[in-house]
């Protein structure tokens, strides 16, 4: 988890120091999808391996809808009740 | 974007299927998967860290700001609870896929590399739901309250469904779903990585 962590903190530390240009940030969004396309494949693979993943991925799909579904319900309700006490204002 | 996920999603799943990469292959990519989350967490922060407007904006509402995320985060987390008790999900595994709050490219893959991959997939699956499900009824949110589609969202309400929300709302909103949506895209690696630890 401290590598995860680290690396966040050290971009966040370095893209404000470093005056970017438009041209920089265009080639990070492109290094930014590079590494999202490979680490997605990456884990198709180990999706499309697993024998036991495959033969439940109904259950996984019911599950995963129920999962946002109910997160969805509890932030939307959160935020209602931030309204409604009045922080927002 | 979202077809270049579908696609290398898509690819990787036939590719595993049906055993096409030699053993050889296969071993580098764990390996070589943990150094592409590092590199994409640096790339997230410098994106984040470069975002002058975002960080100007965060210094003018001050402290107030942070409680649209943190009310979302706790929404989120509640609801992860109450799925915990409605399927046979333990509870730290619940709160894990909860935490990714539709940021489902980066909690997959750090569920799939701490824990497994049935729980990776779970996260892409439930999150990649939270956004499709938050673009449909943004219309419907909108009208509960101006707020309400933005909670939806969570982390995604920064950009992918930053055009319906300002579609459904205002650009008032908008601004405030770039800083609230930014507040939650960093605490997802944290969360997500926090409650992984926890699942034995």
């Amino acid at each position: 988890m401290i590598d995860i962590i680290l690396s966040l903190v050290c971009g966040i530390i370095i893209g404000r120091i470093l005056p970017l240009k438009e041209s920089h940030k265009i080639l990070i969004q492109k290094g930014y999808t590079a590494v999202i396309f490979l680490l997605i494949l990456f884990m198709g693979l180990q999706i499309g391996m697993n024998k036991s993943i495959m033969g439940n991925l109904s259950t996984i799909g019911v599950y995963a809808a129920l999962f946002a579904v109910v997160t969805i319900s509890g932030s939307v309700l959160a935020v209602l009740a931030v309204e409604k006490a009045g922080v927002m204002s | 974007m979202i077809a270049l996920i579908v696609c290398a999603l898509v690819m990787g799943v036939a590719l595993g299927f049906f055993n096409i990469l030699p053993e050889a292959a296969l071993g580098g990519v764990g390996l070589c998967s943990r150094w592409l989350l590092i590199a994409l967490l640096f790339l997230v922060g410098i994106d984040v860290g470069g975002n002058k407007e975002v960080l100007a904006d965060l210094k003018r509402m001050g402290a107030k700001i942070l409680v649209l995320p943190l009310a979302i985060t706790a929404g989120s987390l509640l609801g992860g609870m109450v799925a915990s008790v409605l399927t046979d999900v333990a509870l730290y595994e619940s709160l894990a896929v909860a935490s990714g709050m539709g940021y489902y490219t980066l909690s997959s893959i750090i569920l799939t590399q701490a824990v497994g991959t049935t729980l990776g997939t779970l996260a892409f699956l439930s999150n990649i739901f939270r956004e499709i499900l938050t673009v449909v009824t943004c219309p419907i949110l909108a009208r509960i309250s101006r707020l309400a589609p933005l909670a939806s969202g969570g982390a995604t309400s920064m950009d992918t469904t930053l055009p319906v929300i300002i579609q459904c709302t205002s650009k008032t909103v908008g601004v405030l779903a770039v800083i609230s949506g930014v507040i939650i895209t960093l605490l997802v690696p944290f969360l997500v990585s926090l409650f992984a630890q926890y699942i034995s």
